[in-house]
């Protein structure tokens, strides 16, 4: 078997809930896997991300200097009730989600799909689940959606969301992507059931970086008549 | 309609994402017949073969649903980084016929230094090969002054307004050549090509690449030269054969240039092989000497440094001689640079996942401290004057004849200091290390 991220053989010892119960194997070596830094110890209570002492402030109610000022925000700072997230974002893992996603080697989600149904399945259950959507021009440019690609085989949305043409947000500042964090380029599809009496959602998304994106979505199905929205992405 | 394009798309093959030029310019080139439409996956008894990169692996294949041209479609990973070559998504070239021409470039060579008399048989040798657009093997010994041999062949080709390549499987060995071609060549564009460089000549007469950056261009030199041939790994082999093949003109001279050919290569019928068994300055090659030093593993689990390899690096220190030792292994480097540091021995370990490994390399030059630890990727390019160089483990299976061939050819370098000391610290002598010690005594019986 080869490694999914470098190509190189790898040893994978055969078990027996591999053979009997069908369990994937490792899809990647552990040399590669090493470069992945795995989110934990003391987190923001916000939006996951390893409190260091630069980023602790001051009133210390467990949350990061970027989430106090999400807070302070005069209409988003109820929008996002949280972040959990898988990875922090070092330059390993975002060179494995640029190729998956820029580039485009659609395989490399089998892996991340592996990660992110087990903490999807462990935190999220009682949760209705909604994918971030790509504009019909980029889903045409990449060929797929790449947060559809990594949850296709183990979740059903029960409410899709479309996205307007626009910029693309990683090409953007930092101050221009809060700017417009009510200014929802998101909308829900025609023909959906009635998202009020299902009230609390978590939306899915590969990278969480100032989090406009995720509470531009997050405003959208408020509006539409949710109470509590949440957000799962592999990266913080 | 502009005829940038066509220039732009000249002796290429690429993309539409690789062709910075809008639709309404594009199109109707396409219409004409002017650039022509090839599919970048090809099916063969329904097995998949990628156009650009020859990858026929099927695990090296992947699909997905896809949104522009709504089936499952199959997409190549081997070569994914340089853009994605997939099923709805054609490669796009213009013509043979229609490729740019290259100018006459009269006398390009500005080099003043001097050939040895090994270097001028190779530089005729060259010479004779891009005359006659034949292939060539130059086996030239390790530090014999490969770049030199190439002088006056290159500007052979340049003055008769032909295109050249060079291509290497690693990018330092690009960075580093790209300079001293140069200077040899001050009036001609060189093309130094390598993933993430900034260079848009990538029309130049003369293109140094990484072999990557080759299955980017189609039919286009009618020389190409292939420095360490047998530095990729084994994989990469039959990758390398295929771009090569579709970048060179079909006539066209091949030249493969190494210390350490493969069997492979060696086996080839219709390659001429030219020896160049001695270096620029005329001294023999070192010869590795074989020390047995017990079980050196059980040592190092204990802690201790086997004790004629301590008392090697000793005489060493004593005398401030700048040393290399080889590891097998990056754990067993840490083991040993660990034991070195309780006995206050000073010195650095480098590998290849070692973010500061120039910064360590440089001050080793400089003298700064004259022991530095190493894995194999050292093996090759490094030339440090007046060094000597150790192998712990030499029986290891990541020393290959021609690993070790190499790492004996670190040693005696520079005209000042032509010899030095090589020592094979075994526990058992392998095959490899027989052969490695065999090949350069029969080069230094070899007459030039």
């Amino acid at each position: 078997m080869r490694c999914l991220l470098c190509h190189e053989q790898m040893m994978v010892k055969p078990t027996w809930r591999r053979i009997f119960l069908q369990e994937e194997g490792k899809l990647v070596c552990e040399q590669c896997e090493s470069g992945f830094e795995l989110l934990g110890g003391e987190q923001c209570n916000g939006c996951a991300r390893v409190l260091e002492q630069k980023w602790t402030s001051e009133t210390e109610n467990g949350l990061c200097l970027d989430c106090e000022r999400w807070q302070k925000h005069p209409t988003a700072s109820q929008l996002l009730k949280r972040n959990l997230s898988l990875y922090a974002y070092n330059e390993r893992i975002k060179d494995c989600v640029s190729l998956y996603k820029f580039q485009g080697d659609a395989e490399i989600g089998r892996y991340f799909s592996m990660k992110m149904k087990r903490a999807y399945q462990s935190h999220f259950q009682a949760y209705s689940p909604v994918l971030m959507p790509l504009s019909e021009d980029r889903l045409r440019a990449r060929g797929f959606n790449q947060v559809e690609l990594m949850t296709s085989e183990w979740l059903v949305p029960v409410v899709a969301l479309g996205r307007t043409t626009g910029e693309q947000q990683s090409k953007k500042n930092r101050s221009a992507r809060i700017h417009q964090v009510t200014h929802s380029p998101f909308f829900v599809e025609k023909g959906q059931i009635s998202i009020k009496p299902l009230q609390k959602f978590v939306l899915i998304d590969d990278v969480y970086t100032t989090g406009t994106t995720v509470r531009q979505a997050a405003q959208t199905l408020i509006e539409q008549g949710a109470t509590h929205v949440e957000s799962l992405t592999l990266c913080r | 309609m502009s005829t940038d394009l066509l220039a732009f798309l000249s002796g290429k093959r690429l993309l539409r994402t690789e062709i910075p030029y809008p639709d309404a310019e594009f199109d109707p080139f396409i219409k004409k017949g002017l650039i022509i439409k090839t599919p970048s996956i090809l099916f063969k008894n329904s097995l998949p073969l990628c156009i650009r990169c020859g990858n026929t692996a099927r695990t090296l294949f992947a699909s997905h649903f896809c949104a522009t041209c709504q089936k499952n479609c199959l997409y190549c990973r081997h070569c994914i980084r340089l853009g994605k070559t997939q099923e709805c998504k054609p490669l796009y070239q213009i013509p043979t016929s229609n490729h740019t021409a290259y100018p006459i470039i009269e006398s390009p060579l500005k080099w003043e230094g001097k050939l040895s008399l090994a270097q001028q048989t190779a530089s005729l040798a060259v010479i004779n090969t891009i005359q006659t657009k034949s292939s060539i093997l130059l086996w030239a010994v390790c530090g014999a002054g490969k770049t030199e041999m190439l002088f006056e062949g290159i500007a052979a080709a340049l003055e008769r307004g032909e295109r050249v390549l060079l291509a290497t499987p690693r990018v330092d060995v690009v960075k580093e050549l790209t300079p001293r071609f140069g200077e040899a060549f001050p009036s001609v564009t060189i093309a130094s090509l390598y993933g993430g460089s900034k260079d848009h000549h990538t029309q130049a007469p003369f293109v140094i690449a990484t072999t990557h950056q080759v299955m980017r261009f189609y039919e286009s030199f009618d020389v190409v030269i292939i420095d360490e041939v047998d530095a990729f790994p084994f994989s990469y082999d039959k990758s390398l054969q295929y771009a090569i093949t579709q970048a060179r003109k079909p006539h066209s001279a091949l030249i493969y240039l190494t210390a350490t050919p493969t069997a492979n290569l060696k086996k080839q019928k219709d390659l001429t092989t030219v020896y160049i068994p001695r270096r620029y300055h005329g001294y023999l090659l070192p010869v590795p000497n074989f020390r047995w030093c017990g079980n050196w593993r059980a040592h190092l689990k204990k802690n201790k440094l086997p004790l004629v390899l301590l008392k090697w690096l000793k005489e060493r220190q004593l005398a401030a001689k700048p040393t290399l030792l080889f590891a097998p292994s990056i754990q067993l480097l840490h083991q040993c640079s660990t034991i070195l540091q309780s006995l206050a021995v000073r010195h650095e370990a480098v590998h290849a996942a070692d973010i500061d490994r120039h910064n360590k390399l440089d001050a080793f030059r400089n003298n700064e401290y004259s022991l530095l630890l190493t894995t194999t990727i050292l093996e090759r390019g490094v030339t440090i004057p007046n060094v000597d160089v150790a192998v712990l483990g030499a029986e290891d299976d990541v020393f290959t004849e021609a690993a070790l061939v190499q790492i004996a050819g670190r040693v005696g370098r520079s005209a000042d200091v032509p010899t030095g000391d090589v020592t094979f610290f075994h526990y058992g002598r392998t095959d490899a290390m027989l052969r490695a010690r065999g090949q350069i005594n029969w080069m230094n019986k070899r007459e030039v």
